[in-house]
């Protein structure tokens, strides 16, 4: 599609200034629509999940799309509702006051003092809409999910899964871009197959361990295996490292500097984007994650994580209560978003040389 | 040995190599001891678990049960519908997931687009939800008389499908919300467009040839290598799919078994019946089953994947 531009651009047979300069300009126009129409497409799930996120949870008929109450009037200490009467061809909002079968009272909310008569069945009529968000959704669904908990257990596996992920990387990814490392072709080979290994080959075996050492139904099997080097990890501070002119560190060297000196002081100084990448990737990975925390967390409610948490949460509630499951959903989305605008550059760079690279 | 290569006659002889290795070894070793502990020790276990009745539930009565395991593989009616649930996502899902992408990075990589940073951020949003939230976000999209339906409503004065209470759209259900997670192979094929080296286009517009063409004999194939790699991380996903069916289904297999997964049948055998020799026998099959298919891939690839130095020259 990159070329449709250049080659209409040549096709244009148009000899006049204008001719020339509108054809590009409406290429530009028709893409650039495309793009923000597709994107609109892409994104409507999301605001509509906001939007019920803001709802009160009664299914009312009939409801627009932004989160809405039926309009209500008040008129001397009694409430009535609105409704869309058709008057003389123009609807107005109406408030009933007297119903009945064929022929109804209403009052204008802005002029209350005069009622009017209408002739008709005030039950095939439709109801006015405000929009009124449910803001307080966010602090109910806070509380009944228990997110202080979920929050302070989530955040712990996550940080101290990320710290070991990311230090074991540097270093295995420093062995193995700067030293002669005995039988390095072999061991890089077996790095890259383990980045396609599917992890359901382990699983059963890895859970019988830990069962055994008594660590199921702890943090430990969350966290601890992380400290042993992720090979995707290592295999992208590795691409960082090799980049690094290896005279800055053998200039070092001469002045009498040990490997662990130069990696603290040369190579991780000049690898601050990759290293960025690694830590992001790594703590959205343990964030995000739902199989290994259902796996080793089953049953514990004090060590319940975010995503277990709002599963259950919906299998229990998912019928009555969507408006609050969505506000819970729409908090545990905010950290890696946020997160992610954070280290945007570096980030999409890691992902880019992915595949690009093998 | 009494031969020594030229290799190891020059660390014999430099002290400052042997440290160096000392070293090497040093820091790589987290590596090697996490793939001993955590990959090739349990990759034995499971093998050997994969010959016995092992139940976590009474552990001390396990024994060889030779074949029995492998062969239930080919009798347990579940376990060929998970099969089959996998087959269909790999032949529906995956070749979606490289098509849209690839549609996507063309359209964002087009020399007129303007914004073109916002919208390749935005687009990769998604990605960041949890998949947890995925699942709930797309379940009230599809839903009977959701937005998506109102849409065929509203283009082809359809109601639409019962995307996820009917059989036969579960799949197709999966597919629209795995579009949710097309980012990672959006960026990719984007920085395989890129890459390509403009000379290329403009000596086909020369020569004459139109968008497609080019797009067809220059941009493909320089992003075979992009496309491959997604193939096979698309397949192995596949086998891997979970979260979303969990979630949309309370960890049961859908309507008709529709959408169980072979993640989810392997996830119940051996966590909830805890059948840890059977499940551990499924793992095996899967895994010799994703070696099989990535070998044919790898071996056809030299037919359809162009390798980056091969175009340089």
């Amino acid at each position: 599609m990159s070329l449709i531009a250049k080659t209409t651009q040549g096709r244009s047979s148009s000899n006049s200034l204008l001719g020339r300069n509108l054809r590009p300009m409406m290429v530009t126009g028709l893409v650039t629509l495309l793009a923000a129409f597709l994107l609109y497409a892409y994104l409507y799930p999301m605001t509509t999940f906001f939007y019920s996120s803001l709802r009160d949870g009664s299914k009312e008929q009939g409801s627009p799309r932004l989160p809405s109450s039926p309009r209500t009037f008040e008129y001397n200490g009694e409430k009535f509702e609105v409704f869309l009467v058709p008057i003389d061809g123009t609807v107005h909002q109406l408030a009933l006051v007297k119903r009945s079968r064929s022929k109804s009272t209403f009052i204008d909310p802005a002029n209350p003092s005069v009622t009017i008569e209408w002739e008709g069945r005030w039950r095939g009529l439709q109801r006015a809409w405000v929009t009124d968000p449910q803001w307080k959704n966010y602090p109910a669904a806070w509380k009944q999910i228990d997110y202080p908990k979920l929050l302070r257990n989530t955040f712990i596996i996550a940080f101290l899964a990320t710290v070991g992920a990311v230090l074991s990387a540097i270093v295995v990814a420093y062995g193995f871009s700067r030293f002669s490392v005995p039988g390095k072709a072999f061991w890089m080979a077996i790095l890259m197959a383990t980045i396609i290994l599917p992890p359901q080959v382990t699983i059963v075996p890895t859970y019988i361990l830990f069962y055994k050492i008594g660590w199921v139904g702890t943090f430990l099997p969350l966290i601890v295996p992380h400290f042993f080097a992720n090979a995707w990890n290592v295999f992208l501070l590795r691409q960082f490292f090799l980049n690094i002119p290896k005279e800055l560190d053998e200039a070092a060297m001469i002045d009498g500097a040990t490997p662990l000196y130069i990696l603290r002081n040369i190579i991780v100084p000049l690898s601050w984007p990759a290293i960025i990448a690694v830590t992001v990737n790594h703590f959205l990975f343990s964030w995000n994650d739902f199989f290994s925390q259902i796996l080793y967390l089953a049953g514990k409610d004090e060590l319940k994580t975010i995503t277990p948490g709002i599963q259950s949460f919906n299998s229990l509630f998912g019928g009555d209560k969507p408006h609050l499951i969505a506000a819970a959903a729409i908090i545990a989305s905010i950290l890696p978003i946020v997160l992610f605008f954070a280290a945007q550059r570096p980030f999409m760079r890691s992902i880019m040389t992915q595949g690009v690279d093998k | 040995m009494a031969v020594m290569t030229p290799k190891e006659a020059k660390f014999k002889l430099s002290k400052k190599a042997v440290t160096e290795r000392r070293w090497g070894l040093l820091f790589v070793s987290p590596w090697i001891f996490g793939l001993l502990v955590f990959s090739v020790f349990p990759m034995l276990f499971s093998l050997a678990l994969s010959f016995t009745d092992y139940n976590l539930a009474r552990p001390a009565e396990w024994k060889f049960v030779g074949l029995e395991n492998w062969l239930d593989l080919g009798r347990d009616p579940s376990m060929q519908k998970s099969l089959l649930v996998t087959l269909r996502y790999l032949v529906i899902v995956v070749p979606f997931l490289i098509i849209s992408p690839l549609l996507m990075a063309l359209l964002l990589s087009h020399p007129k687009l303007k914004f073109r940073s916002l919208w390749v951020t935005l687009f990769f949003l998604p990605n960041l939800v949890p998949a947890v939230v995925t699942g709930l976000v797309w379940r009230d999209t599809l839903n009977v008389g959701g937005p998506l339906n109102q849409i065929t409503q509203w283009l082809f004065g359809w109601e639409g499908p019962r995307w996820l209470a009917d059989a036969a759209w579960v799949m197709p259900a999966i597919a629209i919300i795995g579009l949710w997670g097309m980012g990672y192979t959006m960026l990719n094929m984007l920085a395989a467009l890129k890459n390509v080296p403009k000379e290329l286009y403009e000596a086909a517009t020369i020569d004459g040839t139109n968008s497609v063409q080019s797009f067809l004999n220059i941009s493909l194939p320089l992003m075979s290598n992009v496309i491959f790699y997604n193939v096979v991380t698309g397949i192995i996903g596949g086998f891997q799919y979970f979260t979303v069916a969990f979630l949309l289904y309370n960890g049961q297999g859908g309507p008709q078994d529709s959408a169980l997964f072979f993640m989810l049948k392997l996830y119940k055998e051996a966590f909830v019946y805890l059948n840890m020799g059977f499940a551990s026998a499924m793992a095996w099959a899967m895994l010799i089953i994703c070696l099989i298919i990535t070998q044919v891939l790898f071996a056809t690839s030299k037919r359809w994947v162009y390798t980056a130095t091969e175009v340089k020259e």
